[in-house]
């Protein structure tokens, strides 16, 4: 419609100027409208796509925090360390069975029998003194007899002869005496050390496992103190995202807004064509247009102010809630940090807590190692012992052969002593004197041969024990199954210092992406510029409208301006009509308002 | 494999926070861009429909009703998300065939407690 047709039809000039530039103002203006909002959706989108790649960055890190708190849960830590004390258990039941304490005895009883063979052993030197002198005197009696005495030649010699065999037998048991007796006091040295080893183990055993047991009371405190704060931080980043989604929802709800308002003025702009057009409906005058649209484009001033600061707030929230999330990784990695820090031993060490565990552990492992060699040295001593015993057994035959010798040499005497009558008188005597010694001398082998078999049954303490040690203390399949343990200690410890050091990297570095991301919004200062413009044009023709009818419609909507009610299809709309709700108002709808514990279905309305 | 729901809105950015919320709480989402297009797209596979209100070609009021003439999908739960909050547009929505009506901007708790809800 040219202007000239304008003020053809409209009697006031000034009237039809308005109106003619009203025309010409309001389409640029709807498309200006269309180019504030509409076009940003493929921003929006990749805001959406950029929040789905961190919220999958999140949920990993979510996943492997999960997994980091799972591995050093009380559960898996209280399970590690039932199983620990159970194995140690058991390896100090097999220590105290090494140890042996009932062989101490033993050993004591034999070196007090072998104490008394020494003894014996005494007394059977002076017989075979005796025995000596005796086989002397019948050499002497015999060559004074002459040739009557010629068969106490061979008596001296058989006396001499038994002399010197029961010497020599003396000597030997003396000797083996004497090597068992040495033997025994090794042994009992050994077996002293061994239980003073056995008390120091299981004392270091106890106190090891306890100060093991405390760490992993302390590392599971902080796991499940880790747990709560990572849950804390994990149901921050949530909400923070979920806080996001809503916000990304509204270019679509102002995008609708806006729309409306160039419905409005599109409208507006038919209805001028249609006021003007020829043959008009006079119903309505000049001004009683101009007054209505004074008041639309005040009205539709307002919506575009309300939609431009729903823009804005939500694109603000959205960058708020980046930081959000952004807050929370960073202090879920800063969290991860500390404990990781934390759960080195003392502080400042270099050793995690499971290292100085598996540390204790294979100290342990190292002094049992050495106790059984002990216990294995030990055995072989008593073997030792246990052999040279039953070596000194053979003796018993010996002795008592000696003792069966003496008593035929003594009647051989009284026999020859009687062949030879009157002249053999001396000799009698001195076969009295073998008989005496022969009787001494078997209550002598008696005695010796008690302690031999004494000993001999002390032997069998030993050698029973050494032979249960043997059998029963398998102690290579006990550190096998702590080696299994150190073994599962060492790859826990391992995977948990990996995923300490990955979760705090990621958590790091996902919350510097982020901050990014957030740093750079800036498409809804953009957006509020345009909008802003498009709302000034509306201030002005509503006040060159208001101008030219300044009575308008009394304070209060027209009828035409209250049927566009109607067209709303958004509660913020009808509100900013109405009058009942301002801009503010408006952006306190937005996603912006950050909700507290509640029901999820608030909202919701199901028929 | 998760259920299978339909998204319909002519707004792409609202499609993609839909299919976020739901396909991140294991469900697979089918997205059409108005109800037509999502008529168009509607398989036996589809357990429940999100859709919105006002929409070229076909809006969400009418895409109900055609929806539900068939006697495969008369059932199936259907959730307007609409930026309109108007009673009498609600009757309308329910006079068609809808189970439910979800408020835009959603939030995602709230969006899964209403598919949660109605696909036990």
């Amino acid at each position: 419609m040219e202007d000239s047709t304008i003020q053809a039809v409209v009697n006031d000039a000034e009237v039809a100027s308005f109106l003619a530039r009203a025309r010409k103002e309001a389409a640029p203006l709807c498309v200006d409208l269309s180019k504030a909002v509409t076009p940003r959706e493929a921003e929006f989108l990749e805001l959406g796509a950029a929040l789905q790649r961190v919220a999958g960055t999140v949920e990993d890190i979510v996943e492997q925090a999960e997994f980091l708190t799972g591995l050093t849960s009380r559960d898996a830590l209280d399970s590690f360390g039932a199983e620990l004390t159970q194995e140690l258990d058991r390896m100090q039941a097999l220590l105290l069975l090494a140890a042996g304490a009932e062989n101490e005895s033993a050993l004591m009883s034999i070196r007090a029998t072998l104490a008394q063979l020494g003894e014996q052993l005494g007394s059977f030197k002076r017989i075979v003194k005796h025995l000596h002198m005796l086989g002397i005197s019948t050499r002497i009696e015999s060559a004074r007899l002459g040739a009557d005495g010629s068969g106490f030649g061979t008596l001296a010699d058989d006396v001499e002869k038994l002399s010197v065999a029961i010497g020599r037998q003396s000597d030997s048991i003396s000797k083996q005496s004497q090597a068992l007796d040495a033997l025994a006091a090794t042994a009992m040295e050994q077996a002293r050390h061994m239980l003073e080893s056995q008390r120091r183990c299981t004392d270091e055993m106890g106190s090891q496992v306890q100060r093991n047991l405390e760490t992993l009371l302390q590392l599971s405190h902080m796991s499940q103190e880790l747990s709560q704060a990572l849950g804390e931080r994990i149901r921050q980043a949530h909400h923070n995202i979920g806080q996001a989604v809503s916000s990304l929802q509204f270019h679509d709800i102002t995008r609708q807004q806006v729309e409306h308002v160039e419905q409005a003025m599109t409208d507006l702009l038919e209805m001028i064509d249609e006021h003007l057009a020829p043959g008009r409906d006079a119903a309505e005058t000049d001004l009683e247009l101009v007054a209505f649209m004074a008041e639309l484009c005040a009205m539709e001033s307002r919506q575009v102010r309300a939609a431009s600061d729903r823009f804005v707030d939500a694109v603000t929230s959205f960058g708020d809630r980046l930081h959000g999330v952004a807050a929370a990784m960073d202090g879920l990695a800063d969290e991860v940090a500390l404990v990781r820090q934390d759960a080195r031993v003392g502080g400042g060490s270099p050793r995690t807590a499971l290292q100085g565990i598996e540390a204790s552990i294979n100290n342990i492992m190292q002094s049992i190692r050495e106790f059984v060699a002990q216990g294995e040295a030990k055995g072989e001593v008593m073997d030792r012992v246990a052999g040279t015993i039953q070596e000194m057994g053979a003796f018993l035959e010996d002795v008592e052969e000696v003792g069966a010798s003496i008593e035929l040499i003594a009647l051989n005497a009284s026999v020859k002593a009687a062949h030879t009558g009157d002249k053999g008188k001396a000799m009698g005597v001195l076969a009295q004197s073998i008989q005496s010694l022969s009787h001494a001398a078997r209550l002598q082998t008696e005695a010796i041969a008690k302690a031999l078999s004494g000993v001999a049954a002390s032997s069998e303490v030993l050698r029973t024990n050494s032979a249960r040690f043997r059998e029963e203390v398998h102690v290579e399949e006990a550190l096998a199954r702590l080696g299994v343990l150190v073994k599962g200690l060492t790859s826990i410890d391992a995977e948990t210092t990996a995923l300490f050091a990955e979760v705090s990297a990621a958590g790091k570095a996902v919350a510097r992406d982020i901050t990014t991301l957030a740093n750079g919004l800036t498409m809804h200062h953009e957006v509020a510029r345009q909008l802003s413009a498009s709302a000034a044009r509306l201030d002005s023709l509503q006040q060159q409208a208001a101008a030219l009818a300044p009575g308008g419609h009394a304070g209060m909507h027209s009828a035409r301006l209250e049927s566009m009610l109607g067209r709303y299809t958004m509660e913020i709309e009808r509100q900013i009509h109405l009058g009942i709700a301002n801009a503010d108002a408006a952006a306190g709808d937005s996603a912006a308002s950050a909700g507290g514990e509640e029901d999820p279905l608030d909202g919701v309305e199901l028929f | 494999m998760g259920k299978t729901i339909m998204t319909v809105d002519d707004s792409a950015s609202v499609r993609q926070m839909v299919s976020f919320t739901l396909k991140n709480a294991g469900y697979d989402v089918v997205e059409a861009v108005d109800g037509k297009d999502g008529l168009a797209k509607l398989t036996g596979s589809v357990s429940m429909i999100i859709t919105d209100l006002n929409m070229p070609n076909l809006d969400g009021i009418e895409f109900i009703k055609q929806v539900r003439a068939k006697a495969q999908f008369k059932f199936i739960p259907i959730i307007m998300l609409t930026t309109e909050s108007q009673a009498g547009k609600k009757q309308d929505g329910k006079a068609a065939g809808a189970t439910g009506w979800v408020v835009k901007p959603f939030k995602p708790e709230q969006l899964l407690a209403v598919v949660q809800k109605l696909l036990r």
